[in-house]
C-alpha cells in the first residue's frame, strides 16, 4: 500500500478489477473446448443448402391436373364478350377488353394471349414439373405447349419478351424452421415456393379478352397439401399487379391434383378463343 | 502496490479472454444456422392467422356474393343424389320463417360475403393456443388446438361442426366432422351430415388462403376442393368482419305472405323449367349445368364443345331466321343486345361498382320491342348496371308512335313520348313532372341488324350523352 493511497482506494480498485474479470468470463463466447464438446454431443451444425433443389421443403415435381371447381364458366368455356365479373378492371382495361377481337388475334398469330404466365395456371390442363438443374424448376404445360422456368437468382430480364417471362423463385419456410427433406416421417413438410415473374408479353387474364399489360407483375405462391386419402394437391396463388389495366391487385388460387404418371399429359397448341353468340 | 491493481485487472481480463473468450468463428467448426442470408434459396415467413381479414372476391363471385342462378351447379362433383336434391331447391326457401335465422353450416360459412375475425385463445398458465374462434356473423366456428378427440359418431351435429386443428409448419390443418346437413352454395346443391372437411389455412404475406376439401359420400362422387382468399384488414374500423348476430324470433318476418303455414318452396322432381334460365343465358346444356366429376377435368372441354354446339344449334337457326326476317321488314321489333365496345358513354358522374370500380358503361343491356295493341309497341329494357351484380334493372313502357306521353315503370324518367320520323327512325322524349329531361333518336341500319340509339339528357344535375350500338338478337 502506498503512502498516499488509502486502504479504501486499494480495495475499490481491486473490486473493479475483479468485476472486470468476471464480466470478461460471463460475456465472452463459449470456449473452443466447450464448443467442441457440444459438437461431439450434438454432431456438427447442419450445412445450409445453397441450391433451390437442396433447400426444397416440399416436392413439386410430377404431373398435376387442374380440377376446375371454381370459375368454371370463365375457364372451361369462353365467357360472353364483356363478362368481366370479379376482375378489378380499370377504365382503360375495360375499354381495351371491349375491343376484343379473337379473329384479329388469330390472324396476327397471337393465339397464345391466354396462355401467358399471369393466366396459364387458370387454363384447364396438366402441368409437368421437374428439376431442369439444381436451381431451376421447369414447369411444362400441355395446354398451349408452354414452358416456364422458375429459377433461384434468375438472370436479369433481357432480350425479347416471351409469353412466360422471367421467373425468380425462392422457398418460404416458417420462422424458426430449417429447410430439410420434402418428406419427414412419411408426411409432407410445409413451405411455399414464391415466384416473381416479369418481362412477359401482354396477354389476357381471361379468354374473352380481359387484358394484362407487359408491365404487370406476377407474384405466385406454390403450396402442396396431402388429403386424408393420400391425394396430393398443388395450389398456386397468383397475385397480379397491373397499374395500367387493374384498379387493385387481382388474386386467384388454382388447384391441381397429382397424377400417378405422365400418361395423360397431351401437349396441344394455343387456340384462339371463339366467341359464342349468346342472348 | 499503487500500480499493481490495474495490472492485475488487465491480467485477469487477458486470462479471461484467453481461456473463455476465443470467438467461435475463429475455431474450426461450421457456423451455426442463422437467419437466411440474401444468397440462400430460402427465406422465413410468419405464420400467424389471427386478426381481421377482408374478402377478396376475385373468384366465384356469383357464388360468393350476388348469388348463383337456379340450377348453376357447374364445377361441382355432384353425384346423382346431389343433382336430384339440388334440382328441388327454390330461391324462396331462404325466406320462409323457419329458415331466416338458420346459420350457414361450417362448410359454406367461409364462402359467404363476410370478412373474418380470427381470434386466438391461449391458456393463461401455459400460453399454449387452446383454440381459434372464427367470428362470422350468424355463423361462428371454433377450431380446437388442444389435442382433444372428435366426439363419437352418435354425438349431435351442429351447424358449425366440430373442428380440430394442428400446425404443420406454416400451414394450419383443420378437420371438421359432425356438421348438420346444408348447402355447398346458396343456390341449393346439398351436402349431407356425413360430410367431412379438411382445411388448410396458409398465410402468404398479407393474404390468407383457405384450401378446403369436402368429402361427402352422400352427395359428392369425389372430394370438392376449393380455395378462398382474404386480404389482411389494416383499417382501424375493422369494417370487414361482422359481429355475431343475435337472430331472435322478433327479427323473423313473413316474407312470403299468402303461403300456407309451413309451406316449403320447392321444385318437384323432373321440373327443370327454372333451371333453363341459366342454361339459356350462357349456352350451357343441362347435363353440364348440373355438374358431375367428369365436368371438372380438362378433357371435358371437347365434350362440352360438342354438347354446346348441339344445344345452341336451334338457337342459332332461330336467330338466323329472325335476322333474315328483320332485314326484310327493317323495323324495330325484336330483341337487341348492347355492343359496349362500339358504344360511347359520356357521363358527368362516376358510377361506382360494388367494389368502388368505375363503370361508365352498363355491364349489359338488352332491349325487347314487341308489337302491342292499337299500333303501339311494348319496350322492355333490362340493364345490368355494373359488373359483379347479377341483378337486372328493368324499365318498361308501352307507347304509340304519336308523340304523346306514356307512363314508364321502373326508371327515373316518368313518361316517354315516341314519334316515328320515317320507317327506320324514331324520336323519344323523356319527362319528369312534365319537364323534358332527355331527348333521343333511335335508328335502324339499312340491313335491319343494327340499331343506334343516341341520347342526351340531364336528371337532377347529372348529365349524360350516349351513343349506344345494339345488335339484333332476334
Amino acid at each position: 500500500m502506498s503512502s498516499n493511497r488509502t486502504y479504501r482506494e486499494w480495495r475499490g480498485a481491486r473490486a473493479i478489477a475483479a468485476a472486470a474479470a468476471l464480466a470478461a468470463i460471463a460475456f465472452a463466447p463459449a470456449p473452443a473446448w466447450a464448443q467442441g464438446q457440444r459438437a461431439i454431443e450434438q454432431g456438427p451444425a447442419p450445412e445450409l443448402p445453397r441450391t433451390l433443389k437442396a433447400a426444397a421443403p416440399i416436392d413439386l415435381t410430377g404431373t398435376w391436373v387442374s380440377v376446375v371447381t371454381e370459375d368454371w364458366r370463365w375457364r372451361m368455356m369462353t365467357p360472353p364478350r364483356g363478362d368481366y365479373a370479379a376482375i378489378p378492371l380499370s377504365a382503360e382495361g375495360r375499354r381495351v377488353a371491349d375491343l376484343w377481337d379473337p379473329q384479329a388475334d388469330e390472324s396476327a398469330g397471337l393465339q397464345c394471349k391466354w396462355y401467358g404466365a399471369p393466366s396459364i395456371m387458370r387454363v384447364p390442363g396438366r402441368l409437368n414439373i421437374s428439376w431442369a438443374d439444381d436451381n431451376t424448376l421447369q414447369v411444362q404445360m400441355d395446354s398451349g405447349t408452354q414452358t416456364r422456368r422458375l429459377a433461384f437468382k434468375a438472370p436479369p430480364a433481357a432480350g425479347e419478351r416471351t409469353w412466360q417471362g422471367v421467373s425468380d423463385a425462392i422457398w418460404e419456410i416458417p420462422e424458426g424452421a430449417q429447410p430439410r427433406t420434402p418428406k419427414e416421417n412419411g408426411r409432407l413438410r410445409s413451405g411455399s415456393l414464391k415466384v416473381v415473374t416479369t418481362h412477359f408479353r401482354a396477354g389476357y387474364l381471361r379468354r374473352n379478352g380481359v387484358p394484362y399489360s407487359e408491365n404487370a407483375r406476377l407474384t405466385e405462391y406454390f403450396v402442396v397439401t396431402e388429403a386424408p386419402n393420400g391425394d396430393q394437391w398443388l395450389v398456386v396463388t397468383a397475385v397480379v399487379d397491373d397499374p395500367l389495366y387493374l384498379n387493385e391487385t387481382f388474386v386467384t388460387s388454382s388447384h391441381f391434383k397429382k397424377e400417378r404418371d405422365n400418361s395423360k399429359f397431351a401437349p396441344s397448341p394455343c387456340v384462339a378463343s371463339k366467341e359464342v353468340f349468346l342472348q | 502496490m499503487r500500480n499493481r491493481t490495474p495490472i492485475t485487472a488487465l491480467l485477469l481480463l487477458v486470462l479471461g479472454f484467453t481461456l473463455f473468450g476465443r470467438p467461435a468463428s475463429a475455431q474450426d467448426e461450421s457456423p451455426a444456422p442463422s437467419t437466411p442470408a440474401a444468397d440462400l434459396p430460402f427465406t422465413t415467413v410468419g405464420v400467424e392467422i389471427d386478426g381481421y381479414w377482408t374478402d377478396l372476391f376475385h373468384e366465384d363471385l356469383w357464388d360468393r356474393r350476388s348469388g348463383l342462378l337456379v340450377g348453376d351447379f357447374t364445377g361441382l362433383p355432384l353425384n346423382e343424389a346431389g343433382k336430384f336434391a339440388g334440382a328441388s331447391w327454390e330461391p324462396g326457401w331462404f325466406a320462409i320463417p323457419e329458415e331466416q335465422c338458420r346459420p350457414h353450416t361450417g362448410i359454406y360459412a367461409l364462402r359467404g360475403p363476410t370478412g373474418l375475425h380470427i381470434a386466438k385463445v391461449t391458456d393463461p398458465s401455459t400460453y399454449q393456443v387452446v383454440r381459434y374462434d372464427i367470428i362470422l356473423g350468424l355463423s361462428e366456428r371454433t377450431i380446437w388446438m388442444d389435442g382433444r378427440p372428435h366426439p363419437p359418431d352418435y354425438a349431435p351435429h351442429t351447424f358449425a361442426g366440430f373442428s380440430t386443428g394442428k400446425w404443420e409448419g406454416n400451414v394450419l390443418t383443420v378437420t371438421t366432422t359432425h356438421v348438420k346437413a346444408g348447402y355447398l352454395q346458396r343456390n341449393g346443391p346439398p351436402h349431407s351430415d356425413q360430410a367431412v372437411t379438411t382445411e388448410w389455412f396458409v398465410r402468404q404475406g398479407d393474404t390468407l388462403m383457405l384450401i378446403a376439401l369436402i368429402d361427402d359420400p352422400g352427395y359428392l362422387s369425389e372430394g370438392l376442393m376449393r380455395t378462398t382468399n382474404w386480404a389482411l384488414d389494416k383499417s382501424v374500423q375493422r369494417g370487414g368482419a361482422r359481429a355475431p348476430v343475435d337472430c331472435s324470433p322478433f327479427e323473423v318476418a313473413d316474407e312470403r305472405g299468402g303461403d300456407r303455414k309451413h309451406f316449403v318452396p320447392h321444385y318437384l322432381p323432373g321440373d327443370y323449367e327454372a333451371a333453363k334460365e341459366f342454361q339459356q343465358m350462357f349456352g350451357i346444356p343441362h347435363e353440364t349445368a348440373f355438374g358431375g366429376a367428369e365436368t371438372l377435368y380438362p378433357e371435358y372441354q371437347s365434350t362440352f364443345a360438342r354438347l354446346q354446339a348441339e344445344y345452341l344449334k336451334p338457337v342459332m337457326e332461330k336467330r338466323a331466321a329472325a335476322l333474315r326476317a328483320a332485314a326484310a321488314r327493317r323495323d324495330f321489333t325484336g330483341l337487341w343486345r348492347l355492343n359496349r365496345g362500339k358504344s360511347n358513354y359520356e357521363v358527368s358522374w362516376r358510377r361506382e361498382g360494388l367494389d368502388g370500380r368505375d363503370g361508365s358503361a352498363p355491364e349489359r343491356r338488352m332491349i325487347r320491342i314487341a308489337p302491342a295493341a292499337e299500333g303501339a309497341s311494348a319496350f322492355t329494357i333490362d340493364t345490368q348496371i355494373v359488373a359483379n351484380d347479377t341483378g337486372f334493372h328493368r324499365v318498361e313502357y308501352t307507347a304509340k308512335p304519336d308523340g304523346k306521353d306514356y307512363p314508364t315503370k321502373g326508371g327515373a324518367v316518368e313518361t316517354f313520348a315516341v314519334k316515328r320520323v320515317d320507317a327506320t327512325t324514331l324520336e323519344r322524349v323523356g319527362k319528369i313532372k312534365g319537364q323534358v329531361v332527355e331527348n333521343g333518336t333511335w335508328k335502324i341500319s339499312p340491313d335491319g341488324t343494327t340499331m343506334i340509339v343516341t341520347t342526351k339528357g340531364s336528371i337532377e344535375g347529372a348529365a349524360y350523352s350516349n351513343t349506344q350500338v345494339f345488335e339484333r338478337v332476334e
